[in-house]
């Protein structure tokens, strides 16, 4: 089976933007740094393993690693997946803060940035009529770590389901490339222990996950001071589609 | 070409029926006449889905008539039909028969018995244990219940045990054992004091009346697991009387005890005549089969006795015309199949269409519907994996006529009563020729007429047998495969027969459990076989006596949890996987989860037409060598791996072929393990390395798998007839750069099926040559029925493939050293875990991630 090229993944993974310490599950013994270059994406890819990046302090914290990534303006791009879409309008909110966007709509399901794209579930099918370059990656952002259960079936024709997981496994096989599709990365506030990493990885369509250590998560280009909330937000917005 | 046997030399008047003496018989015969309302013998033929009206054209027109509106048949085979012949009867004087029973008989049946009856009885009689292998339809039923019905006049307390391999098959004959025993008054007086005389104990039996049935029953109809289960672990608490009374033990279908199934019967039926032994009983054995090869040497290894056999030689029944064809259209075989099969139901003929598999019956179902706006109801699918409702509902429909066309599978071969079939259509050559005969049965039976049409597939081997139609009637059954010798299964075995002597393993009879348990004992007792199976307190608990994995799992839908039906762990991987569309009594669910932990399969109903296929890859592990031929460039040896397979790829398609979705990855599927024994021939580094320089390394690898799917599909051709179910293939390259190819047996541990290809390697790879050259396609990628695999994402390329067959020809031509080697093991087949590269915790060696940390393990 065709896989992804050389090329193809540099152009994606130019630099490694999402770093952080590797560690076992169980005992959180480390075993080495994790980075999201070209050469783990690959595999991570081809192998249909994710990452679970569990014990990120806050939400807060979450958008704001997604902010570095899309500060960065080099590589693919990002789909980062609020969980819900209370979730999605807290990420708005901070995302936008003192732009006068934000004060237009009450709530947004998707939005975009220079190398991120936010959006919820129920759009991702979406996403995929939009040209928007390359994509390096899924980041789920679903902070108590719940959306994996949210799995509800239909017995009738007519009947409404919801089945998050499935939209985001049949987002991801869209975006594949032969055997190799863009990683699926989970950041939640509970560490992987307490969580049932193999359902979670299961209802993902997932061989295996790599366990990452949230408080040591790294986003943006290497060397970047950790900053404050930069109040200039509404430059950034050069292509944004608020809706 | 007549079958073997058969009395070709009888030709009968054009036009004979047997409706009287068939009523009179019914009950023994076991079959229902179908009801001729008067207004049905006008010649009229329907065309539309109400139940047409019969026409007085014979059957066998029919069927030719049908196949020739088709456009496009090409007829490969026609032979001359079959029959009719006479019956040949003996008179039941010399029986012996109790006065009550002889009175029976000789109303029943005034001419006597047919001559194989009378000889099987009177040997059952005499105590001599019988097999009975007679054609489909010959009154098998009847040698085994006089018997016992006489053995009940003569003494009211004497009990029989029938032994059947479904349940389907007990409730089948447990009605009309009933019937037949209310013939002969003291029997029927028995009956009436004794309610549960004759009864069926197992899963299906209410537990409020197993208690009864265990104090009363004299005549019990039951299947392995029952018996092993339970009456064999509590024959000292509830079965004592019925075992040391215990006269006959019947054994129907016994070619159903191969493989697997057929190795842990055989320990089970041991371990049953150990019991009667304690209760001081020795019962006569009775089996009957329809189609089976060396039918006594089969009885004598699955029960450790001495059969006399009254073959097909000795057959003197009745039998009705009976005509093959094969034929194919232009169409796609499927396609041509099930049109056919239409068109004969549509004539009013009632038509078994015998599918390759589960998927494919579902498949013609589905189209089926999808063409008639849903509604067919005269159409069904029966296959495993069906409710016993479903299964009874179509049964029952089919004696009654409401049901004219069944897609089925293999599960429809065996002798459940389903009234008279007109005429079989097998879509793709069967795997087996017990399968093909067994098949061929359903039609003509009780000498009423009946019309065959074998369809060839697209495989190496139909393709094969479509051209040389002739070798295929000429061919003898398969021998039935089964080896008491596997180790696993007589370990669990040695630990219940222990078990049922009470623990002490001084008390097991070695004699009757036969030499492999008694090695088992010597070794026990020399100390040096010390395993956890012998220390389990309910040893029964853990012997799966069918199947290859650890249970089924249950296939649920809609709010309530409702079970359609089950699934082998095999078949998970194949058709339930995650979101796979799963077919199932003509509607599409889809797959949206499978639980390992709770063994459930959570369906959902898909309402489009799309279909998917899973890929699937192997990987394997070489545990030890035994028997080894090392020639310069390659090697030849006898094996014992672990076969993994997992799921890589799963495609969505819509009707016009256009992939429409596909999902990489294993989606959370559980692997599947199987340890076995195989042959394997191993391509040395040297001879891999300059293939792969000639033909390109990816040119190599998928020649080399080419090569691995031709040999494994000529296998049956070499080797001896054998059921393709039992064996498979595989192919790879090996870390320290060699490649091999692997035939192994389907079967945990193996049954000694494979390893016949060690010797035969040169045949084999002469067949397959000959099979690449003489293929018609004038692509070099080539099809379906040479090297083209539908299952895998791959090009193949004939020119490649022959460059690798002929390489390991040549090889074979150089100085070869045959070695057998003892405790040659490649790693300890007793290492379960190792410690993952990462992280160091302990996984299993099956494992591709480490569960910890999420680490690839290496092979």
């Amino acid at each position: 089976m065709t896989t992804i090229s050389e090329e193809d993944l540099s152009e994606r993974y130019p630099t490694s933007l999402i770093r952080g310490a590797r560690i076992a599950r169980l005992g959180e013994r480390y075993i080495g740094p994790a980075a999201s270059d070209a050469t783990t994406c690959r595999a991570l890819g081809e192998d249909q393993v994710g990452w679970f990046i569990g014990g990120v302090p806050t939400y807060d914290r979450m958008i704001e690693l997604m902010r570095r990534v899309d500060d960065a303006q080099v590589g693919g791009r990002w789909i980062v997946v609020p969980a819900t879409r209370f979730l999605a309008d807290v990420a708005h909110q901070v995302w936008m803060e003192g732009s006068q966007l934000s004060k237009r709509k009450a709530s947004c399901t998707m939005w975009h940035g220079d190398r991120v794209t936010f959006c919820v579930p129920e759009r991702l099918s979406k996403l995929l009529t939009i040209n928007h370059g390359v994509i390096a990656g899924i980041i789920l952002l679903d902070p108590n770590c719940i959306v994996h259960r949210g799995r509800s079936f239909g017995s009738g024709k007519c009947r409404v389901v919801h089945d998050r997981p499935q939209l985001i496994v049949d987002f991801k096989a869209k975006l594949a490339i032969g055997r190799w599709s863009p990683p699926l990365m989970i950041m939640s506030i509970h560490k992987a222990a307490a969580v049932a990493t193999d359902t979670v990885a299961r209802n993902y369509g997932l061989d295996a996950m790599h366990f990452i250590e949230g408080s040591s998560l790294r986003c943006g280009e290497i060397g970047c001071l950790v900053n404050e909330k930069d109040s200039d937000i509404s430059g950034r917005m050069a292509n944004s589609l608020v809706s | 070409m007549p079958k073997k046997g058969w009395a070709s030399g009888e030709i009968a008047r054009k036009g004979w029926h047997l409706d009287s003496d068939i009523r009179q018989m019914r009950p023994l015969l076991g079959f229902q006449l179908p009801h001729r309302p008067a207004n049905l013998k006008a010649k009229t033929v329907s065309t539309s889905s109400t139940t047409p009206a019969l026409d007085s054209t014979s059957i066998v027109d029919r069927v030719r008539h049908a196949c020739d509106c088709l456009n496009g048949t090409t007829v490969h085979f026609d032979p001359e039909p079959e029959g009719p012949t006479h019956g040949v009867f003996s008179d039941i004087d010399s029986l012996g028969l109790h006065p009550e029973t002889f009175a029976m008989v000789r109303s029943l049946f005034p001419q006597g018995l047919y001559r194989h009856q009378h000889q099987a009885i009177a040997e059952v009689m005499t105590g001599q244990h019988t097999v009975v292998a007679t054609r489909t339809s010959s009154g098998k039923s009847l040698i085994y219940s006089l018997p016992v019905i006489d053995s009940l006049c003569q003494n009211s307390d004497a009990s029989s045990l029938f032994l059947y391999p479904q349940k389907a098959l007990a409730n089948d004959q447990y009605l009309k054992l009933r019937e037949f025993g209310r013939l002969v008054p003291s029997v029927s007086q028995l009956i009436d004091c004794r309610p549960y005389l004759v009864s069926r104990y197992d899963g299906a039996t209410p537990s409020d009346i197993r208690g009864q049935v265990r104090d009363e029953a004299q005549v019990i109809l039951t299947n392995p697991d029952m018996l092993h289960y339970s009456m064999l672990q509590y024959h000292d608490r509830h079965w004592k009387r019925f075992f040391s009374n215990l006269r006959h033990v019947v054994i129907d279908e016994c070619h159903e005890y191969r493989g697997i199934f057929g190795t842990n019967v055989a320990h089970i039926l041991r371990r049953l005549r150990q019991v009667c032994h304690q209760h001081r009983s020795d019962p006569t054995f009775v089996a009957t089969s329809a189609t089976i090869h060396e039918p006594q040497t089969h009885m004598e290894r699955l029960t450790g006795l001495d059969f006399k056999c009254v073959g097909a030689d000795l057959d003197g029944s009745r039998q009705g015309v009976r005509k093959f064809w094969m034929a194919s259209g232009e169409e796609h075989f499927y396609d041509y199949g099930r049109k056919l099969a239409f068109k004969l139901a549509e004539e009013g003929l009632t038509v078994l269409a015998f599918c390759p598999g589960r998927v494919a019956a579902e498949r013609m179902m589905a189209r089926l519907l999808s063409n008639h706006d849903n509604e067919l109801p005269f159409v069904r699918v029966y296959r495993a994996g069906l409710t016993g409702a479903e299964r009874e509902e179509i049964e029952s429909g089919l004696r009654d006529k409401s049901v004219r066309l069944v897609f089925s599978t293999s599960a429809l071969e065996l002798g459940i009563d389903i009234g008279e079939v007109d005429a079989v259509v097998c879509i793709g050559l069967p795997n087996s020729m017990m399968s093909l005969w067994q098949r061929a049965g359903r039609a003509a039976r009780a000498g009423k007429d009946g019309g065959i049409v074998l369809i060839p597939g697209e495989t190496p081997i139909d393709t094969y047998y479509a051209n040389h139609p002739e070798e295929l009637f000429g061919k003898d059954n398969e021998p039935l495969v089964l080896s008491t010798a596997n180790r696993r299964v007589v370990c669990q075995h040695y630990a219940c027969a222990t078990a049922e002597v009470g623990g002490d393993e001084d008390s097991l009879n070695t004699e009757i459990l036969g030499e492999e348990v008694e090695s088992v004992k010597q070794a026990r007792s020399d100390g040096k076989m010390d395993l956890d199976v012998f220390y389990r307190a309910d040893p029964h608990m853990h012997v799966n006596i069918r199947s290859i994995g650890e249970g089924n799992y249950k296939l649920v839908f809609g709010r309530e949890d409702e079970a359609i039906g089950e699934i082998d762990e095999f078949h998970l991987l194949r058709e339930s996987y995650r979101n796979a569309i799963y077919r199932h009594g003509g509607k599409a669910y889809r797959v949206k989860d499978v639980i390992r932990g709770k063994r459930k399969v959570i369906l959902e109903r898909d309402y489009s037409w799309n279909e998917t296929r899973a890929f699937i890859n192997k990987k394997i592990k070489l545990k030890r060598r035994h028997k080894v031929a090392d020639y310069d460039r390659m090697m030849l040896a006898t094996v014992d791996i672990n076969v993994t397979e997992f799921l890589v790829n799963v495609t969505e398609k819509d009707r016009s072929g256009k992939v429409v979705n596909s999902w990489n990855g294993n989606m959370g599927m559980p692997t599947h393990t199987l340890p076995t024994e195989a042959s394997m021939i191993r391509l040395k580094r040297p001879l891999w390395d300059a293939l792969a320089a000639e033909l390109g390394l990816q040119d190599a690898r998928s020649a080399l798998h080419s090569c691995e799917r031709l040999l494994w599909g000529l296998f049956p051709t070499v080797s001896g007839p054998c059921d393709k179910q039992d064996f498979s293939s595989a192919s790879e390259v090996d870390a320290d750069g060699s490649a091999s190819i692997y035939l192994y047996d389907m079967v945990y541990d193996g049954v000694g099926l494979s390893v016949l290809a060690f010797d035969r390697v040169p045949e084999l790879l002469d067949k397959a040559i000959e099979r690449l050259r003489e293929c018609g396609c004038d692509k070099d990628a080539g099809c379906f029925r040479c090297i083209a695999n539908p299952h895998a994402n791959e090009i193949s390329s004939k020119r490649a493939t022959l460059r690798v067959l002929l390489s390991l020809r040549e090889s074979l031509a150089s100085k070869c050293m045959v070695t057998e080697v003892e405790n040659d093991a490649i790693a300890s087949e007793f290492v379960t875990t190792k410690p993952c590269s990462a992280c160091s915790t302990m996984v299993k060696v099956s494992d591709r991630f480490c569960s910890n940390c999420g680490e690839k393990q290496s092979a």
